[in-house]
């Protein structure tokens, strides 16, 4: 249930964070650029196939660092054992189920 | 209250100060946490915009409501000061600013510079 290793959470919640923040700044920059004006300019940036496989990769790296981030929150504060299990799973789920819609949303553009 | 040893245990917190590190340690923290919160609401948002031209009429409307802008503000915060203090942690990992003078003036950086840009992002958007 915890997830990951020490050694395992610390290098992917490095790794995540680079390529989020790499990510992060290079969307409010092609967005800023582009500027677009209307429904057609803004499926058009997000159906292109380099921006679906970047922001596909994202989407799972984003979520992975909220998880090990929320994880390590979790354990630090929380101590009775079933009311961790609850807001464990209950996070699981709210990532999880961000990850499929957002995926679904992008790559049916 | 004191420990065995006599040591003073402060449990109050009003009564522990922070220093400087500690202080953007816990809002690095207080941030991320309000940022996986924010996840499933811009998912719900970017889901929309692209859904259909209503949608994405919708969603627009959504991010003008004036109501929502001080939310904005904080999210647009604790986004730059979540990844101001993030580098600062990946420079100290490779053991770059790790003394501590340069350590209490590196996180004074972090929260001034965070409030400064996230200021004008404020600025620019609204502009």
């Amino acid at each position: 249930m915890s997830g990951f290793s020490g050694m395992k959470a610390w290098l992917i919640q490095r790794f995540s964070g680079i390529y989020i923040a790499l990510i992060a700044v290079a969307l409010v920059v092609i967005i800023g650029s582009a500027k677009p004006a209307n429904y057609q300019q803004w499926t058009a940036l997000f159906s292109d196939p380099w921006m679906q496989t970047a922001l596909s990769i994202f989407i799972v790296t984003l979520l992975f660092h909220a998880w090990i981030g929320l994880r390590d929150i979790i354990l630090d504060y929380i101590h009775p054992i079933w009311i961790k299990m609850i807001i464990m799973t209950a996070v699981v789920l709210m990532l999880v189920a961000s990850g499929f819609w957002f995926l679904r949303a992008l790559l049916l553009v | 209250m004191q420990s065995s040893d006599g040591r003073p245990i402060y449990l109050n917190l009003m009564k522990i100060r922070l220093p400087m590190p500690g202080i953007i340690s816990i809002m690095h923290r207080g941030f991320g946490l309000i940022l996986s919160f924010s996840i499933p609401i811009f998912t719900y948002l970017f889901a929309l915009s692209l859904q259909s031209e209503a949608g994405f009429n919708q969603a627009l409307e959504y991010l003008d409501y004036n109501l929502f802008l001080p939310v904005y503000f904080v999210l647009i915060w604790g986004f730059i000061h979540h990844l101001f203090a993030g580098i600062r942690y990946l420079l100290i990992d490779i053991e770059i600013g790790v003394e501590r003078d340069v350590s209490y003036n590196s996180s004074y950086v972090v929260l001034v510079a965070a409030l400064l840009v996230t200021i004008i992002i404020s600025l620019v958007v609204m502009l």
